[in-house]
């Protein structure tokens, strides 16, 4: 009897107009989203790999590592195919320039391209999110209420036929009659996708896409059950669309919207002026000290004391850069360390900004989602920490490569030549956090889904048992 | 007859558990959003203020400095100027693009210029949500409550009996189709001006509004645009109830297209412009300086090389000024060729988003309240302006000092060193930029009412 009513269910929805227009949306928005994002990963790849040979070129031409010093290297991030499927964040993706003197400057792509601040691009998690939420409710709001007003609900039930197999006959009929849609046209898009060859996901990217499509499938099955609940409650379709569309339009389009704003009146930080006024102290104060070290450093007792002439200049020389190489090295400690100060302060604000969106089902999917597609806070915070450990790096390896042939000049009255034996500028690769750090960003997210989910059909469950079917 | 028809259908709306749940929701969408981005205007305008304090503060003691080197030095090398960037005065009513606008500029000698990181003191969710301003409430939620309202107003009539009972009178349909659109956008209009009239009212009693002539000029027309915008997708259910038999199909097609019209390809259409006419990365074309500046290098290397003891004479200083300002020059055309090629796609994307009237709303609503795409490029020119003068500025002062062997410090202050001015556009050229959106909306609007009253005149109502 049970897959009666779900072959009954699942055919009314494929019979009807409504299924038809599910799939004219699926197939055209999410092929089309996925062709064009994938374009725009394309290019992506193209500016990567180019950025990278330039990138090589540029340092294969270094002749001096006060170059290196100065001027630095760009780093690159690799664009991860995944940001096909998701947006997420769009500062700090593409190129950062790294050098010993200056903070690492992250080069926001939005500045290319205005129009994406004021539309953003049409993505998965959107349209899952968003359209394939107002789907849910235009599959669920009359299951119940709809079968009323035509009456072959309480044809139905005049039979043996328990309530708890027709609403669970109903909830897995019209689900799946929702979701085939979807799944089709992702599927699809992810076929033609992997036709191109600029598109590689790594092991740990298809695990973390199947946990999105996952996600995705969660979210539409609670929005699901909460119109079928709502169905229960109402004697009449138009009531019952009404009330659900509203609540779409504050559980969807408002709370999340309002949380970031209302959690920043509630715990504000401190301005950017602020912040910025106490790094370039801290820079200041460290050019200060190195300043007075530098000039003083002739007359405190090193290597150079007991020199004279060409080789006293040369052991004070070696000695200023190590004086700058520590100012750079101490400068960058002091910074990480007012910037963890200031991330402190604002991390509370996002704490708070995260439990109220989370009101809001479609915030804790977009939250998840993004975190998993590497268009997340966990990703940034970990590439601009892996970013300035870099920087330390080759602040260290710049201030030995000039303090070295100084050395070996000292020691053996000739400077080495440039060449060979010279080790090469240390490249920055970027390892993605590892999984467990995912799943600790997205385990409260993905949990509340689920229960919200199991929640909503279990409310429509109790409301649609005691239902007046007459 | 009219007259009857017209008080019909308003006390039909009125009555209707329908206009209540709107009334509530316009109220308080439209307030929530106008509570929330006034107060943060006002958080941004005193923020404003002490960043010029503070800005000024930290320039008079760069200035202060004993050293004219070091003066020099941090002037133009180490901490550079910092200016304010001034929010647009009625960034409260939508913020376009005012999010990607830096707080403060930062400018160095060598045209090199910062925007201060706001990623640590930002919400990142900011970016991920979108901000619930009052342009957004209208674009997306407005839009589907209009539609809400109007779709059943044709097929729900002809389900319930009523439509035929109507025209069996001697009624023309013309009269029955117009008394609905009246009385129907009549009462969508009532809690749509007492909603924003009380934003408006709180606006002004936070100080955010001040009601001189621009802004009433500027306020009004941003909600007579509103209103135009939420008419598109009223007429636009009208239409599609006139042509369905049921309320249930009506609905059906008419959030397809609002789907269509309003997330799909607005947000479609920057990235299928980003495809075909892709612009340079901002990375290639500073590629391109360095590889300038690396052959200037060479050249002056040269020059050194040949002038031998000369190195420091006034000829050989004139020489390597001349190719100093051809490097600037060289590097000026790449950013020319830059901001040429992204002229292009986001006149592209423009064109493209305009199919819906979603993007004309949202383009229009920008232009007017001086958050868009224009009030961008004002700020990008006069950065740019900016950077050119300052290093202009170091030349001036590094030649003075290098002659004078650091002696020498001409009569810098605060005052007279060059400042960031960002022009906002005036409302005359707010309202040329907004004009073609708000066109294509009262064409929009004309064309999708000439198609109700079309299809309702050959409607069924048997």
């Amino acid at each position: 009897m049970f897959l009666h009513i779900v072959k009954k269910e699942l055919l009314e929805h494929l019979m009807s107009l409504r299924f038809a227009v599910a799939c004219v949306l699926c197939f055209v928005v999410i092929l089309a989203s996925l062709f064009v994002r994938s374009q725009e990963h394309a290019m992506a790849m193209q500016d990567y790999h180019q950025a990278v040979a330039a990138e090589e070129a540029e340092r294969e031409r270094m002749y001096a590592p006060w170059q290196l010093v100065w001027r630095g290297v760009n780093v690159h991030r690799r664009p991860t195919p995944l940001r096909i499927f998701v947006e997420g964040h769009r500062v700090g993706t593409s190129g950062v320039r790294v050098d010993a003197m200056h903070r690492p400057t992250f080069v926001s792509a939005e500045l290319q391209n205005p129009h994406a601040v004021v539309f953003p691009a049409m993505d998965l998690v959107s349209f899952g999110g968003i359209i394939m939420s107002l789907l849910a409710i235009v599959f669920g709001y009359d299951a119940i209420c709809g079968e009323k007003e035509r009456g072959t609900l309480r044809l139905m039930l005049s039979y043996a036929v328990p309530r708890d197999r027709v609403l669970l006959g109903k909830w897995v009929g019209g689900y799946l009659a929702l979701i085939i849609p979807f799944l089709l046209s992702v599927l699809s898009g992810g076929a033609l996708l992997q036709l191109q060859p600029e598109i590689e996901f790594t092991p740990s990217e298809w695990t973390r896409l199947t946990v999105v499509a996952g996600l995705t499938l969660v979210y539409i099955a609670a929005v699901y059950s909460a119109a079928i609940w709502v169905s229960g409650l109402t004697r009449r379709g138009s009531t019952s669309i009404m009330v659900l569309l509203m609540l779409w339009m504050v559980v969807v389009l408002a709370v999340p919207n309002l949380a970031p704003h209302l959690a920043q009146a509630w715990r504000p930080t401190r301005d950017s002026h602020e912040m910025e006024s106490a790094r370039q102290l801290a820079v200041r104060q460290a050019r200060e000290e190195f300043e007075q070290k530098r000039r003083n450093l002739s007359s405190q007792p090193g290597p150079w004391t007991d020199l004279q002439g060409r080789d006293r200049s040369l052991a004070l020389r070696a000695g200023r850069l190590e004086l700058q190489r520590d100012a750079s090295l101490s400068a960058m400690q002091e910074l990480s360390r007012l910037e963890e100060n200031f991330r402190a302060e604002l991390d509370e604000q996002i704490a708070i900004s995260r439990w109220i969106a989370r009101l809001s089902p479609f915030a804790s999917y977009v939250m998840a989602t993004a975190e998993l597609a590497d268009a997340g806070l966990l990703t940034q915070r970990h590439f601009r920490d892996r970013v300035r450990a870099y920087q330390e790096g080759v602040t260290e390896y710049a201030f030995d490569q000039w303090i070295e042939p100084l050395r070996v000049e000292l020691e053996t009255g000739e400077r080495p030549p440039r060449g060979e034996d010279d080790e090469p500028v240390p490249s920055f690769t970027y390892q993605a956090p590892a999984g467990r750090e995912y799943m600790r960003a997205v385990i409260v997210d993905a949990g509340l889904l689920m229960a919200l989910t199991i929640a909503f059909f279990l409310m429509g469950y109790v409301t649609f048992l005691r239902y007046d079917v007459r | 007859m009219f007259l009857t028809l017209l008080r019909k259908e308003i006390l039909g709306h009125i009555l209707s558990l329908r206009f209540g749940v709107t009334f509530a929701l316009f109220l308080v969408l439209v307030f929530a959003s106008m509570y929330v981005a006034v107060n943060k205007h006002r958080n941004d305008v005193d923020s404003y203020a002490d960043r010029v304090r503070a800005n000024e503060e930290a320039l008079e003691q760069v200035l202060a400095e004993d050293r004219s080197w070091d003066r020099y030095r941090r002037l133009f090398y180490d901490e550079g100027k910092n200016d304010a960037v001034r929010g647009s005065p009625y960034a409260w009513l939508g913020e376009g693009l005012q999010g990607a606008l830096p707080a403060t500029v930062n400018t160095k000698g060598y045209g090199r210029t910062e925007n201060f990181e706001a990623a640590l003191v930002r919400s990142p969710l900011l970016e991920l949500l979108r901000t619930l301003d009052f342009v957004y409430v209208v674009n997306v939620m407005l839009s589907l409550l209009a539609i809400l309202f109007m779709f059943d107003a044709v097929c729900g009539e002809k389900e319930d009996g009523t439509l035929r009972l109507m025209l069996s009178n001697a009624v023309p349909r013309h009269d029955v189709l117009l008394g609905k659109w009246i009385g129907g956008y009549l009462v969508l209009q009532l809690p749509f001006l007492v909603a924003v009239g009380g934003g408006l009212l709180y606006a002004y009693t936070q100080g955010v509004f001040q009601p001189d002539r621009e802004s009433l000029l500027r306020v009004g027309l941003l909600m007579g645009v509103a209103a135009l915008y939420i008419a598109a997708f009223f007429n636009l259910s009208l239409f599609v109830s006139a042509t369905t038999q049921r309320a249930s199909t009506s609905l059906l097609v008419c959030l397809f297209l609002w789907v269509v019209f309003v997330l799909v390809v607005p947000n479609l259409a920057p990235v299928t412009a980003k495809i075909l006419e892709p612009t340079p990365t901002p990375q290639s074309i500073q590629a391109e300086k360095e590889a300038v500046d690396n052959e200037i290098e060479l050249k002056k290397d040269r020059v050194t090389q040949i002038s031998g003891d000369l190195q420091y004479g006034e000829a050989v200083e004139e020489e390597m000024e001349e190719l100093d300002r051809e490097g600037a020059q060289r590097k000026r055309k790449w950013d020319q060729y830059y901001l040429q090629r992204r002229a292009k796609q986001t006149d592209l994307a423009a064109t493209l988003g305009r199919l819906t009237p979603s993007a004309c709303w949202v383009y229009a609503a920008t232009s007017i309240t001086n958050t868009g795409l224009e009030s961008y490029e004002a700020f990008e020119k006069a950065r740019r302006q900016l950077a050119e003068a300052f290093d202009q500025k170091r030349e001036e002062i590094g030649r003075l000092m290098r002659r004078s062997r650091g002696s020498e410090w001409p009569d810098v202050t605060a005052q007279n060193l060059p400042s960031f001015h960002m022009r906002y556009p005036t409302l005359q050229g707010s309202l040329q930029h907004a004009l073609n959106d708000i066109l294509i909306l009262v064409i929009v609007n004309v064309l999708f009412f000439m198609l109700a009253f079309v299809f309702f005149l050959r409607y069924d109502v048997r």
